[in-house]
């Protein structure tokens, strides 16, 4: 052996020939059988009766049975296995092609800690003195959040990254009424790359959003932030680095134009993988943040599901924070604090998903302080490898800042491409599911035409990411070649090509069984009773209701 | 798009080509408008390149849609030469009179076979040309109140329009995709810039009315509105535009789509290209030229309401000229409302949007960061600039 790697002839290619199983599965509604049970319960005694006859159970018994499908275990296991073979998998796959959205890999081990009874059968109303154990990680994780900020405490109650950003809005509003300037106050401003949730939040808690756009270098000149400030500016929500990558160096002196006018400032950090240990909310001015501990702190992806964020203020901004915190008390032990008259009302029940911050916890205690500054500098690292590769490909643009590396992810241009041969950046996309990728395109609107995202975080390997280069390269061939294969695509996924504009016109939404047997079985829905005018009172006019549901 | 082509009806498409489109823009003319600029474009050594364009998309389309078409088309460097080259087999109609030489095509030829394919209920019809091409397309089929789809190749030196594929090979493409799909249409501008002020150096762009282009995901050249997602946020804008007029003011409604939807929250019957005047939430006065405008807002607080003209973002100055000086200068920096979606606003990469006024200090008045409607409570910071200062 002479210290070289050695080559093996038969080393698979790094192009997989996947194929998607494809079950054609049921709906499980339509899986009913009548008589079908999944599980046989004895039949109840008279003793058993008389015991229940005043259960509490009863006081909230159904008056009819619910309308679920009747199937036997097996089938029902049987139902979900086929529908999870039929997805790609995210988590246990190759996510690079989910820019913005961050995924990365969720270790195991940390899945113990989670599911140890200890953390995941707490209950919430059980007793402090019970629950110390749980109190302490969450504790020491208030703890780490505030040094990885900078900021003075922390809210760890949301239940996904947008409900912390909701918190955050929400405290805003209680700051600001606090100070009697709820009313005047009535503009947040953001940018057209930040985390679309910035703006959604605001506008969910009644705000008016202005949105700066960027200029040629990618990011908003601090003129157009100027245009916009003045005594109606609630706070700024931002991103940085933005949804393309780029760091805007203005930054700090957009933060100080919005002090300036009274203003606050919030940083969304939801992915905070470029900047991990390197750089903080607090040195930069701002007042507030938060992580998504899905895109930052490895817990898994919620889906729907609940995720976990936390929010993090300064001390000036701690009375307003939503839900309770976790404090030490004198004699050494944990109780949850109680919440100042000027807090926010909790933005979920209880306490926040713990067993999303255990695996947050892990993840930060086995990494340590050394480990999350890695974090950054591999992701940055391994976008900057898929950008030096993929600019060598004809047909792809890097649009701003033209030359310059960006920071954790990078947002791609197949304009040039599109000009070329008639492809759109969804087509190629299709295509890559082919070969059991992701792919991300960017939010709408398409401010850099046919977009493509992606974000490899320090989750993966180079040959990883050689993998996902060459089936990218693979397409763009095909699409030179044999564009009708792209077009067409996708051949070896589970499923075909979506009808794209039926996905945004509600009309064709059935979004439960109810709304299906309406809409594709024919079945006339009684119009649910509804309150109806006295006559004379003046009225409104409403739109039809919408039947989605 | 797993449709199998060879189950739908076989599709009719009428083709014409503007042979003269592009001719001045090989030799930096800016355009192709009027046959001095023409002669002048072929002395300086201008070659016409309309027919390899209709040809490109015809050798694309045999590829894509194999014999599941039909192409009817006008006669020689109308189209019939451009089938000939693509080896696509074509019924020539006799309507257009056969142009002998290059020169000799006119406007008139345009329109005529443009009338023809729509008498025979063709299709589609696909041409070949710039803004000068789209606006004789225009004319001939609102002549005729057609809605009849149709789909530009782009071959002109200026494409503001949104009825333009943005290649050759692309309207192929979005052809065969609209054929396999369900072959909904939606509107698409017909916008053209001044050539004579372009020449000068100075952009302003007129809209001069809509066409019916085919509805796919593949998007057109320029701005093309009525899509299911700008759809839902064009009634919030006009709402927030609505809330923000003062009603006690007179304010002028510019023409537009996304201004008719502003002008549909308001009572009595509005144009869509000219400019209108509300007051007290009532259209008063509908499609005024600029001394009737001025009359008729006399004495009163003057607002505006504009959106964004073509594929560079023209406000307002030579492209709508009711918009006359002494109107301008009674309108302050505040009372103009800018409204456009969000959608249409990428494709202007955000800005900037352009004013044309020659007065000093209207450019001033105007120019600068200007907040943009874009939803209900929702708006948009883009820089204004003065179209003088573009570079042409």
């Amino acid at each position: 052996m002479n210290g070289q790697a050695k080559e093996f002839p038969f080393q698979k290619s790094l192009l997989r020939n996947y194929h998607a199983p494809r079950w054609d599965e049921p709906l499980v509604f339509e899986l009913n059988a009548p008589g079908h049970r999944g599980v046989v319960l004895a039949r109840e005694t008279d003793e058993d009766l008389e015991t229940l006859s005043d259960a509490p159970e009863k006081l909230v018994q159904r008056s009819s049975r619910p309308n679920l499908p009747e199937i036997g275990q097996a089938q029902v296991l049987r139902h979900y296995l086929r529908l999870s073979q039929e997805t790609l998998g995210a988590v246990f796959n190759v996510d690079i092609g989910q820019g913005t959205c961050t995924t990365k890999y969720s270790p195991k081990v940390n899945d113990k800690f989670a599911e140890s009874s200890l953390s995941a059968k707490l209950h919430p109303l059980q007793d402090v003195s019970t629950a110390q154990g749980t109190l302490e990680i969450m504790h020491s994780l208030q703890d780490y959040m505030r040094e990885i900020s900078g900021m003075d405490a922390v809210s760890l109650q949301a239940s996904s990254g947008s409900t912390a950003i909701y918190g955050a809005v929400k405290a805003v509003q209680a700051f600001h009424e606090h100070n009697g300037e709820g009313k005047e106050r009535d503009e947040i401003i953001t940018t057209l790359f930040s985390h679309p949730s910035n703006a959604a939040t605001a506008k969910t808690a009644g705000y008016k959003v202005i949105t700066l756009y960027p200029n040629e270098n990618g990011y908003p000149d601090l003129d157009a932030l100027k245009s916009v400030i003045s005594e109606r500016t609630a706070a700024l929500f931002i991103t940085n680095p933005e949804d393309t990558g780029i760091f805007n160096p203005d930054i700090t002196s957009f933060v100080d134009a919005v002090h300036e006018v009274g203003g606050l400032c919030f940083y969304d950090q939801a992915n905070a993988n470029g900047v991990l240990g390197i750089t903080r909310a607090r040195e930069a001015g701002f007042d507030m943040c938060h992580f998504n501990l899905h895109k930052t702190f490895s817990t898994p992806r919620a889906s729907g599901g609940p995720a976990a964020g936390a929010l993090c203020v300064t001390e000036d901004l701690k009375p307003f924070l939503p839900g309770r915190q976790v404090v030490q008390t004198s004699d050494d032990r944990f109780d949850w604090s109680v919440p100042d008259e000027t807090a926010t009302a909790d933005i979920r029940p209880f306490y926040g998903v713990i067993p999303n911050l255990v695996r947050a916890y892990a993840w930060i205690r086995a990494l340590g302080p050394d480990g999350l500054r890695q974090v950054a500098e591999t992701a940055v690292l391994n976008s900057n490898y898929l950008h030096a590769e993929l600019s060598k490909i004809d047909g792809l643009t890097v649009p701003y800042a033209e030359g310059e590396y960006r920071i954790e992810q990078v947002r791609y241009s197949w304009q040039s491409l599109a000009e070329e041969t008639g492809i759109s950046t969804g087509e190629l996309g299709q295509r890559m599911a082919d070969y059991a990728f992701h792919y991300w395109t960017s939010h709408h609107p398409y401010v850099v035409p046919e977009p493509m995202t992606l974000e490899p975080t320090e989750s993966y390997s180079k040959r990883e990411l050689d993998e996902y280069l060459t089936s990218l390269r693979h397409t763009v061939d095909e699409v030179r070649n044999d564009i009708e294969i792209v077009k067409t695509a996708p051949h070896r996924s589970s499923i075909h090509a979506i009808d794209v504009e039926a996905t945004t016109d509600p009309e064709t939404w059935a979004t439960s069984w109810r709304a299906y047997r309406r809409k594709y079985l024919g079945e006339v829905r009684e119009e649910p009773r509804r309150w109806i005018a006295p006559e004379g009172l003046p009225m409104r006019e409403r739109a039809a209701k919408a039947h989605h549901r | 798009m797993s449709v199998s082509l060879q189950s739908l009806p076989k599709l009719t498409i009428g083709l014409v080509v503007n042979p003269v489109a592009g001719l001045g823009g090989s030799v930096g003319l800016k355009g192709s408008d009027g046959q001095v600029i023409q002669r002048e474009a072929i002395a300086r050594g201008a070659t016409p390149h309309a027919t390899r364009q209709a040809a490109r998309t015809l050798t694309k389309l045999r590829t894509l849609l194999d014999d599941r078409f039909d192409l009817l088309t006008a006669p020689a460097m109308m189209g019939e030469d451009a089938a000939r080259e693509a080896h696509v087999h074509a019924e020539v109609v006799q309507a257009a009179s056969e142009p002998t030489t290059l020169l000799s095509s006119t406007a008139k030829d345009t329109q005529d076979a443009v009338r023809f394919f729509d008498a025979l209920g063709v299709d589609l019809i696909l041409f070949v040309g710039g803004d000068g091409t789209a606006r004789d397309v225009h004319e001939a089929l609102a002549q005729q109140a057609s809605d009849r789809t149709v789909l530009g190749i782009p071959a002109g030196v200026k494409m503001q329009s949104g009825i333009f594929a943005r290649s050759s090979q692309d309207a192929a493409v979005i052809v065969r995709d609209w054929y396999a799909s369900s072959m909904q249409k939606e509107l698409g501008e017909v916008a053209d810039i001044d050539e004579e002020a372009r020449r000068n150096g100075v952009l302003a762009s007129n809209l001069y009315g809509y066409l019916h282009v085919p509805r796919t995901r593949r998007p057109l050249q320029g701005g093309k509105i009525g899509s299911a997602t700008s759809a839902q946020f064009i009634e919030g804008i006009a709402m927030e535009c609505i809330s923000q007029i003062d009603p006690d003011a007179m304010c002028l409604l510019g023409p537009g789509s996304t201004v008719q939807a502003v002008s549909e929250l308001l009572h009595g019957d509005s144009s869509l290209l000219g400019i209108d005047v509300a007051h007290q939430g009532e259209i008063i006065a509908v499609d005024l030229s600029s001394r009737q405008l001025n009359e008729i807002t006399q004495g009163k607080r003057l607002q505006l309401v504009l959106s964004p003209v073509g594929g560079q973002g023209f406000l307002f100055g030579r492209g709508n000229q009711q918009l006359d000086s002494e109107l301008l200068s009674r309108v302050e920096r505040e009372d103009l409302f800018i409204v456009c979606t969000e959608e249409k606003l990428a494709q202007l990469g955000g800005g900037p949007l352009y004013i044309d006024v020659p007065e000093l200090e209207m450019v001033e008045r105007f120019t600068g960061y200007k907040k943009v409607i874009t939803g209900g409570h929702q708006t948009a910071s883009i820089r204004v600039d003065d179209a003088k200062n573009v570079s042409a």
